[in-house]
């Protein structure tokens, strides 16, 4: 075994992902994330560095 | 014919769930052609394409949504709108591509939900845009899930503390870049549906891992897992934290008696690591550096392999499984393929020598490459160009021989990548086929969870068509990374590419094998 339990997935992101799990029997909570802030991208590089305490990455 | 354009701004949605918007209101009557898409320099381009740019309405920047949608009327147009307008703020659900959208799994808003719901999960599949995947990480990993890390562009630091983290917690973390896992038979992201058995695999490869997995299957062996590590794993500042931990659970699996490791050449320190942590391994490990110091390699291990396809085989005689058609077999199958193609070749005019491969897994266009270097010299560019190989210059026009990665980041900047829509490589492949240099197009067809379920009926047609609008049309040489029991099915996938006048071959290495020997008997 790999996983403690390989039967249930949360997926956080694309639902099509969601689907395939879904669709293959496995217990599938989906996530519909969202950007903080929006999409906009200062606040949401305000908000990571409060959370993450760092210097906000390169992107 | 009317156009009508509108920008929505901080409005997030995924490529995906834009693309099946595109298609809802594509389908509604009296609309010719429509566009929903993030404002990239690569979706504008796109735009101008289908006609569909305005270029007094267009003041859109990276983060917008461009809708944009030609119609026989005003009317008609706008109400496409509108009925875009309305998916886009979920006011009603996109249909996908005719087929129902599933329901019956539960839709939270946070993980927090997700986690009470789902208590018992231990894997935590992440796929939002680079920039904010390490914070969604971090808190699957403070929950104490494993997680397996679709995004990219996510900033190398930030991969190494979540390594990190996940190290002291004695979690995985399967990524950043990581498209593949199969786990107790079941496929994570873009994975085949193979047969379970007792090979397990450690890659840091998406589509290395697929075809690893499809030709095992063919060759009579089986999965038991497949896991991922990411495409920077074994970089000197990640140390290979996730390659260690996939052998360590693999070599602790009930159910794998074999591991094959692959990869393309690590930092030398980490190389010498993952080498050692093999050779005190309890279980036979294949090793499979692509593009690696072979030499080195079978003087330090006790199993190695140059292709993927040579790994596949290997484990599978490492695993007790006879298997018909060995590595010998592998000149006869070339020669047979060579002969099949006799009657194309000799139609081809003097001036069609070069080779376009326009491939939508990375690294199978990595092994043609390290396949078709020796024998073409200068005359070979790539987008992912290995040392020694001329990177391209304009991805617009190609020139010589040339290899392309339609996955890399440049060309699907806000689109889904090609195994998910395979209609910027449809684009190529009509360019390739119209220049009259070409001789040979070469493509890899993926097959399996999260493709394009219509790629195979699509790119057979767009064959088909090429090869009837005039005589000497290239050579298109396909490989289908697939197995029976894939959706798409790889015998009835075959089939109607060999009918559509496509040569298809078993495996990628084959695939590129036989496209040195045709460039070199056509030079």
């Amino acid at each position: 075994m790999i996983l403690k339990n390989q039967n249930s997935v949360i997926n956080i992101g694309v639902s099509l992902f969601a689907e395939e799990m879904f669709n293959q029997g496995l217990k599938v909570v989906h996530v519909n994330w969202k950007p903080p802030a929006e999409g906009d991208s200062k606040v949401a590089d305000i908000l990571k560095r409060l959370a993450y305490g760092t210097k906000g990455g390169k992107q | 014919m009317v156009l009508v354009t509108e920008i929505k701004k901080n409005l997030y949605k995924d490529s995906i769930q834009l693309m099946r918007i595109s298609q809802s209101i594509k389908s509604l009557g009296g609309v010719v052609e429509a566009a929903v898409i993030m404002a990239t320099e690569t979706n504008i381009s796109y735009l101008l394409d289908l006609g569909l740019y305005d270029e007094n309405k267009i003041q859109a920047d990276n983060n917008d949504i461009i809708i944009a949608v030609k119609a026989e009327n005003r009317d008609i147009a706008e109400e496409a709108l509108r009925h875009a307008e309305d998916e886009l703020l979920g006011r009603v659900k996109a249909f996908d591509s005719g087929k129902k959208l599933t329901g019956g799994y539960p839709e939270v808003n946070t993980f927090q939900e997700a986690l009470r719901i789902a208590p018992e999960a231990d894997l935590v599949f992440i796929s939002v845009p680079g920039k904010h995947a390490a914070l969604v990480t971090k808190r699957a990993l403070e929950a104490g899930r494993n997680v397996m890390l679709f995004s990219d562009n996510v900033p190398l630091e930030d991969e190494v503390e979540l390594k990190r983290e996940a190290q002291k917690r004695g979690l995985l973390v399967m990524g950043p870049d990581c498209g593949t896992a199969i786990i107790d038979g079941k496929g994570y992201g873009f994975a085949n549906k193979v047969r379970k058995g007792t090979i397990g695999i450690a890659g840091a490869s998406g589509t290395g891992i697929q075809e690893l997995s499809v030709l095992i299957d063919r060759f009579g062996g089986g999965i038991s897992h497949a896991l991922g590590t990411g495409s920077r794993d074994l970089r000197r500042e990640v140390g290979g934290i996730s390659m260690l931990r996939c052998v360590d659970l693999l070599e602790k699996d009930d159910s794998t008696e074999v591991i094959i490791v692959i990869s393309k050449p690590p930092d030398p320190i980490v190389e010498d690591l993952i080498i050692q942590r093999i050779n005190r391994c309890q279980k036979p490990v294949v090793i499979n550096i692509l593009g690696g110091d072979i030499l080195k390699l079978q003087k330090n291990c006790r199993n190695t392999a140059a292709t993927l396809e040579e790994a596949a085989y290997l484990a599978i005689k490492l695993s007790g499984i006879k298997t018909a058609g060995e590595e010998e077999g592998k000149n006869e199958k070339i020669k047979n393929l060579l002969a099949d193609l006799k009657l194309q070749l000799s139609l081809l005019g003097p001036e069609q020598k070069y080779l376009r491969g326009l491939f939508t897994g990375g690294t199978l266009a990595y092994e043609a490459q390290l396949i078709l270097k020796n024998g073409t010299e200068d005359s070979l560019f790539s987008n992912i160009p290995l040392p020694g190989i001329k990177p391209v210059k304009d991805l617009r026009r190609s020139e010589g021989h040339t290899i392309l990665d339609l996955g890399d980041d440049l060309l699907t900047q806000g689109r889904p990548h090609p195994i998910i829509d395979p209609e910027i490589r449809h684009r190529f492949i009509r360019k390739e086929s119209g220049d009259p240099s070409v001789a040979v197009i070469m493509l890899d067809l993926i097959l399996g969870y999260g493709s394009n379920k219509t790629a195979v009926d699509d790119l057979s047609r767009l064959i088909k068509s090429l090869k009837g609008e005039k005589r000497k049309s290239p050579v298109f040489l396909v490989h289908v990374c697939g197995t029976e029991r894939d959706a798409q099915n790889l015998s009835a996938s075959e089939k109607l590419l060999v009918d559509a006048g496509a040569v298809v071959c078993e495996s990628n290495a084959l695939m590129a094998m036989l496209a040195l020997k045709i460039i070199n008997w056509i030079g």
